[in-house]
């Protein structure tokens, strides 16, 4: 009985044996040649930013200005489907369960292949939107650190499953700026007839700061009716009713119609360069002399993401007191770096050549000697 | 005048023990010149196999003046010539003295305390006068700078802006040292007197730089007189093992710390205008030779 009930059995198996041992080669023929995303040819489409840092990461002005990616996908098997997920969650996403759960989003998909090796164009903007709590480039959530977006590449018999061969592809989605808690302007005071110096707290964490940004307007009307600065109505003159003549705002009270304290303001108001993540002060200059203006500061972060703007204080331009001015004032007449007139620059001079002549005809005479 | 340690006279030689340089005899420096060798001698001469024709070095005159010449220079420029400081002090600018107390432009804005001024000089002693002392050139640079916070014009009250001054004091002096007596007698103090020619580069500043009032820069150039009358004690004579380690070591083979009184007189002489950045002070510094 044995001797026949094996061959029978074999004979059953036989198939799915074969399957078996077919599904293996294919897979050990796969492991031989995975599909690859070239490292070193993965490149970007436009130059929205300074790529000093994270040239790879996706900031909010990559999501916004279309700075995609593009991969060059090799190893691929034609005829084989390839899909692209994304996952801001760590999850495994060659996991259908995973997928299923919505951990992973699916941003790309083509079926059949005809090629081994492919450009593939992935959107900035699809990869961010994949990221919990992103739409339209825009991150709701609290946190502004960078969030790590892994990208697989997968190839199968399906676009679902069974997941036959992937790469991983890691980068970083950060929409945010530097988080605007930590940063607080503390004053602004007139530098001169055209400059006001601002100044504001550095944050005690500069992980996320590569800078801070000076941004200025004109004050609003809204200043007459308050502030303890001598902010005149319509944001003009200087020394207000009630105010003290230096033109110095606080908080409260002062305002200007395109600067909004706790959203990130516009470029078109930025005052000046930037300056680095450890500075604490900063000079604007060019400004109308006797005006009023409101100044606000925000960060930003490594991939130039625009913080939050602070509170806003204002300040008015006006001449100040440099010694060289009460110098000039009192009748000193010395500047221009000259060396004094004609004559004493001579005078000055032909004591140094004498001083020099007499050193060498010491020098003669003990050769000489 | 740093090479008193080393050539000692006979009565040097005694002080030996005071400052435990090498015994009694005293031991000769690097740059000191060798022992003739007798007229006719030579390393080759000497080394030469007896009984057949030698020539000797003293047959090659081109190869004698060579030497000399390679000799001659060490000696004008040896280390010992040179003698390198670093100087302190406070540092009182007399830009008021410009307006005969008429105004106080600089009092007013940054007071009236010494500022830091610190200096580095380098003299080259080469001449010796015997039982006198050293008679050389001297070239200085010096750095000092104040800053206070500007007033909104017309008011008491601070602005944002600090405004500063800088002074950069420089001179060209001939310097005569008269360490005669520290060669001679090991007495290690030496009086010392400076006297040249001073310039000094001033510049202002504002919050957005260089200060400019009516298009002229706050910067400028004042020449003038250098005077300087000090005295330089020898501390090697203090710490005898100190200092031989020290040269031992590091190569300084002699230090002094010094004491001076500088007068700088950076008027234009007798030109105008210029910022009398001059100063008259006390200064105190270190000064080493290798």
């Amino acid at each position: 009985m044995s001797v026949r009930w094996i061959p029978e059995r074999r004979g059953r198996l036989a198939p799915a044996l074969a399957a078996c041992v077919a599904l293996s080669a294919t897979l050990l023929a796969r492991e031989a040649a995975a599909v690859t995303v070239e490292a070193g040819q993965v490149t970007r489409t436009g130059t929205t930013r300074d790529t000093g840092h994270g040239p790879y990461d996706v900031s909010y002005a990559d999501c916004i200005g279309n700075n995609d990616f593009e991969f060059v996908l090799s190893n691929l098997v034609i005829g084989d489907n390839l899909s692209v997920w994304v996952t801001g969650s760590g999850s495994d996403c060659t996991s259908l369960q995973q997928r299923d759960l919505g951990n992973c989003v699916q941003i790309y998909a083509e079926s059949a292949v005809s090629q081994t090796s492919v450009t593939l164009g992935l959107g900035a903007a699809a990869i961010a939107g994949a990221m919990s709590g992103v739409t339209a480039c825009v991150d709701s959530g609290a946190n502004t650190d960078p969030r790590v977006a892994k990208l697989y590449f997968m190839v199968g018999a399906s676009t679902v499953d069974p997941v036959v061969d992937f790469d991983v592809y890691t980068t970083n989605v950060d929409l945010l700026g530097p988080n605007p808690t930590s940063l607080a302007i503390e004053d602004a005071q007139p530098a001169g007839e055209s400059s006001v110096v601002v100044d504001w707290a550095v944050p005690t964490d500069l992980s996320d700061v590569q800078g801070y940004q000076v941004y200025c307007e004109k004050a609003g009307p809204a200043l007459a009716s308050g502030g303890t600065g001598g902010g005149g109505g319509g944001g003009g003159a200087v020394g207000g009713s009630g105010g003290s003549s230096t033109g110095t705002g606080g908080a409260a009270g002062c305002s200007a119609p395109n600067l909004t304290p706790g959203e990130v303001p516009s470029a078109a108001f930025a005052c000046g360069s930037s300056v680095a993540a450890n500075t604490g002060t900063g000079t604007v200059e060019g400004l109308e002399t006797g005006v009023l203006y409101a100044f606000g500061v925000s960060g930003h972060d490594l991939v130039s993401n625009e913080g939050k703007l602070t509170e806003l204080r204002c300040a008015t331009p006006q001449p100040v007191d440099e010694f060289f001015k009460l110098y000039r004032d009192a009748g000193g007449q010395a500047g221009g770096c000259r060396l004094a007139d004609p004559a004493g620059g001579l005078t000055g001079l032909g004591a140094l050549a004498g001083l020099a002549g007499l050193a060498l005809g010491l020098r003669r005479a003990r050769r000489r000697a | 005048m740093t090479e008193v340690l080393a050539r000692r006279g006979p009565l040097a030689a005694g002080c030996s023990v005071l400052l435990g340089l090498a015994g009694a005899a005293g031991v000769a420096r690097a740059d000191d010149p060798p022992a003739e060798p007798p007229v006719g001698s030579s390393k080759a001469s000497s080394d030469a196999p007896s009984g057949g024709p030698t020539r000797t070095l003293d047959e090659h005159s081109w190869r004698r003046r060579s030497s000399d010449k390679k000799q001659s220079l060490p000696k004008w420029f040896a280390p010992t010539h040179f003698l390198f400081a670093l100087r302190f002090g406070p540092y009182y600018p007399e830009i008021d003295d410009e307006f005969g107390g008429a105004a106080t432009p600089y009092a007013d804005v940054f007071g009236k305390k010494g500022l830091f001024y610190f200096g580095l000089e380098l003299d080259w002693l080469p001449f010796r006068v015997p039982y006198l002392g050293s008679i050389g050139i001297a070239a200085g640079w010096g750095w000092t700078h104040t800053s206070a916070t500007a007033k909104i014009s017309g008011t008491d009250q601070d602005s944002g802006a600090d405004t500063g001054l800088t002074i950069m004091p420089m001179n060209f002096s001939g310097a005569l040292f008269f360490d005669g007596p520290l060669r001679e007698y090991t007495i290690p103090v030496v009086p010392y007197v400076k006297l040249g020619v001073g310039l000094g580069y001033w510049t202002t500043s504002g919050a957005t730089g260089t200060s400019e009032v009516d298009g002229v820069k706050g910067e400028g150039l004042s020449p003038g007189l250098h005077f300087a009358l000090g005295a330089a004690i020898a501390l090697n004579a203090f710490d005898a093992s100190s200092a031989t380690a020290l040269q031992e070591q590091v190569g300084i083979a002699n230090a002094f710390l010094y004491g001076e009184w500088m007068r700088d007189v950076l008027d234009g002489i007798g030109s105008t205008p210029v910022m009398e950045v001059g100063t008259s002070t006390g200064i105190v510094g270190l000064a080493i030779d290798f």
